[in-house]
């Protein structure tokens, strides 16, 4: 079967997703929305009235913002590994769910800084970073590795984008507003797949895959570095960076995994998106659970054999105040995908998809308990303080913003898949359904 | 029958565990708190005396700071107590009242002032109190070099009641210069019979920029004098930016950053940019082969 018939097919399977949105789909956008100005209102109450109605004080400087950024920052890295490594290394069944890495990386990626300017009090100072930035600041390394690492991913995303790009520029029976036309004929740039057109587009798409990887690697060890550099409790640690970068990929796993049965489901794509990609991705996030297990075990098992004075005091703290959120975290959230997928009999897709949610908020409470018990345990002790202001306990205003940024990424999803196929239709030719793989034996 | 004999049993216990609860709330309420009262008297280099007092209110979760609360200042004297004033506390349960040294209230056999702070307390707030005894007094600091050494020199002098004043004898004074956090100590002098002592200034003290330092020299609850300090300034302070001129470090506020820093960021951002540079034109080579694609369709035809 010819490539130029089969992507034909396939978009001709995959238009109705961006010709028409279903009562159902208008609905979940509504409902998307609505949050959104939930949050949009949450945002005025908070301008209006400063940082004083979030739950952050003197003490405790960063909430469930900082939480969000890293977590926001961390899926978007994990899309970026993902998608970039599965491309260097040609695996086939890649195809259909490359481009959810995808759009995941880049989606992320733009919620997350978002949450840094939640925590800013004063945002008119915010260009002061640029103007008067020193580079012997965390802060200023941050800014130049995210800006880079967006222009990255998106340039990423673009080149992958190219080919569908040119196929739906030509694909004549698509019913689509002009202007959609419009944007795929001046976003194709003329490509239509000349030998020196797919050479150069190959020199390129591998060379920023490999890109994206280091880029990936690099700012989330900086995000993590703002951590570790400074002499907190918790936070001076040598082995932050991978520890960060491991437990942002095993995140982001999960997040493409629900983005995958979401979509399978919606878009009823059962036929493309098969239980051999659950099962694969299943794999890589069954070893990333066995590494993140293993330097989360690492981290706290040296600042609890060193018995230092605060080290005990936040091991405490996550013991006591924190005990359930320590064991979701940390041991629920490592032991359920390791049970999922290592068990052949119990790796279906409702199995892996309910281990990868899991895993996400495991993630997510694994960030929290990284920000906020560090800093009620600090080295200079907490005096003459109301236990609200020592202890953190985020308000609605945060929550609301929470609930915004997370449907502000569901509605961008679903927007972006209106526009360009959530599964890449230039190269995805239509493989036999084997079952021989070596997952499933 | 059964149903409704049920819920009201269950209604009946909610109703009596919410009464109990709301009558236990009220009772825990009309109690009111205690109070502590912290009260200290600073003899100051400006011929004052600085009566201070802390409000605070205990509570299960600790104590908090009590605001806006009047705390009136007292001489106790044989006659009865003349009140001095009333200052109301700030947001961080503190008031300040400040007393000439050389004042009209009456002193004890010991040449003594006695003052007292109280709280008066409301329905909310129990009252307290607390008492300081001192004898006025005052410390000088001056500095002076001598065969390239510097040194600092504090005399102490205490102001009698009939307005002279003569020598501390025999009593420590910390000289120290204030930190971001706290006093940085540089020296403990003991006064002699003239109440005059010297010490060594040292010479590795960070100023500001220019090299300012205030050095305060204090007597820390004395049985007799209470507390006092006199501070002055000089110009003997490292120049803040001046630190280490030939190795910037890694702090924010030195100007550049350590050279590895930038040779590493250069390259880093050359290596990466470069990659992006390289893709991009891989992108315009693809517009342009496409455009020189149409050209010859449209030669061709």
């Amino acid at each position: 079967m010819s490539d130029t018939v089969s992507s034909d097919k396939l978009l001709r399977e995959f238009a109705p997703q961006i010709e028409e949105t279903g009562k159902l789909g208008k609905l979940w956008i509504a409902f998307l929305i609505a949050v959104l100005l939930l949050g949009v209102f949450a945002l005025y109450w908070q301008v209006s009235r400063g940082h004083i109605v979030t739950g952050m004080r003197d003490n405790v400087v960063w909430g469930v913002y900082i939480v969000n950024f890293i977590f926001f920052m961390g899926i978007s890295y994990a899309g970026a590994l993902i998608s970039g490594a599965l491309h260097l290394f040609h695996a086939g069944w890649r195809k259909p769910i490359i481009r959810m890495a995808e759009f995941i990386t880049i989606i992320s990626l733009l919620i997350g800084p978002v949450f840094i300017m939640l925590c800013i009090g004063r945002l008119d100072r915010l260009p002061n970073l640029i103007l008067f930035g020193r580079i012997q600041s965390p802060i200023t390394w941050d800014v130049i590795a995210i800006s880079t690492d967006i222009i990255g991913c998106i340039l990423f995303l673009y080149l992958a984008l190219l080919r569908d790009l040119g196929k739906m520029r030509d694909f004549t029976e698509l019913k689509v507003p002009k202007w959609k036309k419009n944007l795929y004929k001046t976003l194709a740039l003329g490509y239509t797949g000349t030998e020196e057109q797919q050479i150069r587009l190959k020199k390129a798409t591998d060379i920023m895959a490999g890109m994206v990887i280091a880029i990936a690697i690099i700012v989330y060890s900086v995000l993590a570095w703002i951590f570790s550099v400074t002499l907190q409790p918790g936070w001076h640690s040598t082995i932050f960076g991978p520890y960060f970068v491991i437990a942002a990929v095993y995140s982001g796993t999960g997040v493409l995994i629900v983005a995958m049965y979401f979509f399978r489901r919606v878009y009823h794509l059962e036929e493309y998106i098969t239980i051999k990609h659950f099962v694969n991705v299943g794999v890589i996030m069954l070893v990333l659970a066995a590494f993140f297990g293993y330097f989360t075990f690492s981290e706290y098992l040296t600042k609890w054999y060193g018995s230092e004075k605060n080290d005990e005091q936040l091991i405490k703290i996550l013991f006591d105040d924190y005990y359930l959120m320590f064991i979701f975290s940390n041991y629920i959230g490592v032991l359920v995908p390791l049970i999922v997928v290592g068990f052949r009999k119990l790796r279906t897709i409702n199995n892996i998809t309910i281990a990868a949610f899991i895993v996400i908020v495991a993630l997510w409470f694994n960030r929290y308990l990284i920000v906020v018990p560090t800093l009620e345990s600090p080295y200079l002790p907490i005096q003459d303080a109301r236990a609200a202001w020592a202890n953190y306990s985020a308000t609605w205003v945060e929550w609301s913003l929470t609930a915004a940024g997370v449907a502000m990424f569901c509605l961008l999803f679903t927007l972006a898949s209106k526009i360009i196929p959530i599964v890449q239709v230039s190269d995805l030719k239509e493989e036999p359904k084997e079952t021989g793989d070596i997952y499933l034996k | 029958m059964k149903k409704i004999k049920s819920g009201f049993i269950l209604a009946v216990i909610l109703f009596s565990g919410l009464i109990k609860a709301y009558t236990q709330t009220a009772a825990d309420t009309t109690e009111p708190f205690t109070t502590v009262l912290r009260f200290t008297c600073v003899s100051t280099s400006d011929d004052s005396i600085q009566l201070k007092s802390v409000v605070s209110v205990k509570h299960e979760e600790g104590s908090t700071n009590l605001f806006n609360a009047p705390v009136s200042f007292y001489s106790i004297e044989t006659d009865g107590d003349v009140k001095i004033g009333v200052v109301k506390t700030d947001v961080h349960g503190t008031a300040v009242l400040k007393i000439p040294s050389r004042n009209t209230y009456l002193r004890n056999d010991q040449q003594m002032l006695s003052l007292k702070a109280v709280y008066d307390g409301n329905d909310k707030y129990e009252a307290s109190e607390s008492e300081f005894g001192l004898k006025p007094a005052k410390l000088k600091v001056s500095f002076y070099e001598e065969d390239s050494i510097r040194y600092v020199k504090v005399e102490g002098t205490q102001l009698n009641a009939d307005g002279t004043e003569t020598s501390i004898g025999a009593v420590d004074v910390i000289v120290a210069t204030p930190k971001m956090l706290s006093m940085l100590k540089l020296a403990e002098i003991a006064l002699d019979s003239t109440g005059i002592g010297t010490a060594e200034f040292p010479l590795d003290i960070i100023g500001d920029s220019l090299g300012n330092l205030t050095v305060v020299a204090s007597i820390e609850e004395n049985d007799i004098f209470g507390n006092v300090t006199g501070s002055a300034d000089n110009k003997w302070g490292l120049q803040k930016h001046l630190i280490s001129p030939d190795r910037p470090s890694r702090e924010l506020w030195t100007p550049i950053a350590p050279l590895w820093m930038i040779i590493t960021l250069i390259i880093m951002l050359l290596g990466v940019w470069g990659h992006y540079v390289y893709a991009i034109v891989q992108l315009v080579m693809i517009k342009k082969s496409s455009k020189k694609a149409e050209e010859d369709i449209v030669k061709e035809t």
